[in-house]
């Protein structure tokens, strides 16, 4: 690590112009992260073909700003109405929202917006530091580890399915089979299309779960709508978490940065699967599990700390060997490309001052991310005191023309609605809507890998005992299970032995 | 809540089965020799074991919760099913009226049946709404939005 050639481009990411820029994509990200409908992806590819006339150092902290921004911005929406302004920010809504109808919507801005920070940072550090040795591991990665991976992040179901276990596994499986909609990944054949070729690539990701969750939330908040309740009365205004939330999260955070960051950069696993497994991982630690849910500041925490991290992740294959970690990483490949650079273990050896340019620019996003998302915390918590009766109709009225926006298909905006409903039913008779949400996410890996695996090995399931880190997260997943099972058992116990101790207070007061 | 429980197993358990009995259907892979009624199979079985533990886990444990039924004479049923059905007009009209128009219609009546009073205040937050939808989507991401008969001017 050549230290000063660092400061160097430390030093020219810091001029004026850049700085502009960087900020500029930030506040960019930020509002597309935050409307519904909008990805990181799409903000990334439209801002490409700005790049075209920049230099190379301002076009990549631009689209590295935005990238940041996004990850951060998808929370806000999360948080305030329900709907993950990206992917990335599925799992935050578990807590961020209920914390939100508690009037601590600032609480949990601030929060997402440190922890998003700070894993930005664990992610910039390991990909500056590291990115070689990181990419050697997550090259070992074959199909029957990717189907691990996808088994492992299933395998939290049962621990984000609340109380009734049973109804949430029965969500995770009618999640998993809502993704065999759609064209075959192996053969190509079409099933349960009933000739909407819409369909063909199965139900599109973005509307279904707007319409999962804030179509069916609208239509509950305008079932339960009365006049005595149209305002949420916000109890805590602040910028930045109090110091007792920043050493509450500090671990939590810590270890989201981290696995965002290692998920990030296995090619194809995005900051949706680092964010739930975090969740997953802080909820499994944490003292009070049975509390996750219902707004604990911990699951904001560890969700957008891992998302963030994976920004850093991302960029560790695609600059040591030219492979994208995602799809936004996909893109900036192309950044890449425009500018006449090939990325990949060439990069590092003719072009290493350009290596060094965006581990500053991501450096330097992160830093602009939270100055701009820290302006912004007490006004987007204002959003929340708004009054219902005209928040509601806003909030359906973006879900939707979010949901329109992905393909400019009026078709997804009925799938959306449909959802809805589904959503609203679901969620009235008790089962829970996030393990179709993350079964949405890993169905499609897990049948394709696991259909190429069956194939290579002939059918003999045995390969997946045979790969060391595949075995290695097969048991993760059964450690889960079996400790979110006692987990369970115990809180069952706890809760039980209050309610017998709460009847013998009475009984004696009487 | 234990008859909703009986009826979400007995569906849970219906569906699987249309599943089940659907991909047989689907065409044999002779090459790959795992075909596309693989994964949906597998789903199948994994919700009929978990719709059959609902029905026992319902059947041994007597639930004392009550579930929300859902009365059609119940005002907000009623009123969520109406703004339902006035998504899918605003969504059908849009194709013809355009966003703008339909927009404010929809908004100003779904604000009038959550019992907003004042037409004045209706009408300036759909209008901003409707604008600021249009320029964030079409004048800054340039996602170009159903128009209708307001094209010529957009």
């Amino acid at each position: 690590m050549d230290f000063g050639l660092y400061l160097t481009c430390l030093i020219n990411v810091l001029q004026p112009h850049t700085l502009l820029v960087i900020c500029l994509g930030a506040i960019g990200g930020i509002l597309v992260g935050a409307l519904p409908g909008l990805t990181a992806t799409m903000g990334v590819a439209l801002l490409v073909p700005f790049s075209f006339g920049m230099s190379m150092d301002v076009s990549i902290g631009m689209l590295l700003g935005l990238y940041c921004g996004a990850m951060y911005g998808g929370s806000i929406a999360s948080i305030l109405i329900r709907t993950p302004g990206t992917p990335a920010a599925a799992a935050t809504l578990l807590d961020g929202y209920p914390m939100g109808q508690k009037g601590e919507a600032s609480r949990a801005l601030s929060m997402s917006l440190w922890a998003s920070f700070i894993g930005g940072l664990i992610g910039c550090g390991i990909m500056t530091f590291l990115s070689p040795q990181v990419s050697v591991f997550a090259l070992k990665f074959s199909p029957a580890e990717y189907f691990a991976l996808a088994v492992f992040g299933l395998s939290i179901i049962v621990s984000i399915s609340g109380n009734n276990v049973i109804k949430g596994l029965m969500s995770g499986f009618f999640g998993l089979i809502l993704c065999t909609v759609g064209s075959d990944p192996i053969s190509g054949f079409p099933r349960y299309i009933f000739g909407q070729m819409e369909l063909y690539e199965g139900p599109p990701f973005i509307p279904t779960l707007i319409g999962l969750f804030a179509v069916s939330e609208i239509l509950s908040g305008v079932e339960k709508f009365s006049i005595g309740s149209t305002k949420i009365t916000e109890k805590v205004t602040q910028i930045l978490p109090t110091p007792a939330d920043m050493k509450r999260c500090m671990v939590t955070i810590c270890k989201g940065g981290l696995i965002g960051t290692f998920i990030g950069a296995i090619p194809g696993a995005g900051g949706d699967i680092a964010a739930f497994v975090s969740y997953g991982e802080a909820k499994r630690s944490s003292k009070t599990p049975e509390k996750f849910g219902t707004g604990m500041i911990e699951g904001v925490a560890a969700a957008e700390s891992a998302n963030n991290g994976c920004s850093g992740g991302a960029m560790i294959p695609l600059l040591s060997l030219g492979v994208p970690g995602d799809s936004v990483t996909a893109i900036l490949l192309g950044a890449f490309i425009i500018h006449g650079l090939q990325p990949g273990p060439l990069l590092y050896k003719d072009h290493i001052d350009v290596v060094y340019m965006v581990f500053a620019s991501l450096l330097i996003s992160n830093i602009a991310m939270f100055i701009i998302g820290a302006c912004g915390v007490k006004f987007f918590a204002k959003i929340i005191g708004m009054d219902k009766r005209m928040l509601l109709p806003i909030i359906l009225v973006l879900s939707l023309i979010g949901s329109y926006s992905m393909r400019n298909s009026f078709f997804d905006v009925f799938l959306t609605l449909a959802f809805g409903v589904i959503g609203y039913l679901f969620q009235r008779y008790g089962f829970p809507l996030p393990p179709i949400l993350l079964a949405l996410i890993l169905g499609p890996m897990a049948e394709s890998n696991l259909r190429r695996e069956l194939v290579i090995s002939q059918g003999s399931p045995a390969i997946f005992l045979q790969q060391p880190i595949a075995l290695f997260l097969m048991g993760l997943a059964v450690i889960s299970l079996l400790m979110a099972y006692v987990s369970q058992r115990k809180v069952a116990k706890r809760v039980a032995a209050a309610a017998s101790e709460t009847e013998t207070n009475t009984t004696d007061k009487k | 809540m234990k008859k909703v429980n009986y009826f979400c197993g007995v569906l849970g358990l219906l569906f699987s089965a249309y599943i089940w009995i659907s991909s047989a259907a689907f065409p044999v892979d002779k090459v790959m020799k795992i075909g596309p009624d693989f994964f949906p199979r597998l789903m199948a079985v994994g919700m009929i074991i978990s719709s059959l533990a609902l029905l026992i886990n319902t059947h041994l444990h007597n639930s004392t919760a009550a579930a929300e039924t859902i009365s059609f004479r119940d005002p907000g049923i009623r009123r969520a099913i109406i703004i339902f059905i006035g998504a899918l007009v605003y969504a059908f009209a849009m194709t013809y009226l355009g966003f703008i128009p339909s927009t404010i219609i929809f908004m100003m009546f779904m604000m009038y049946k959550l019992q907003l009073k004042s037409y004045g205040r209706m009408f300036i937050v759909s209008l901003l709404t409707a604008l600021a939808v249009v320029g964030a989507f079409q004048g800054f991401l340039d996602i170009q939005l159903p128009m209708g008969f307001l094209e010529n001017f957009f």
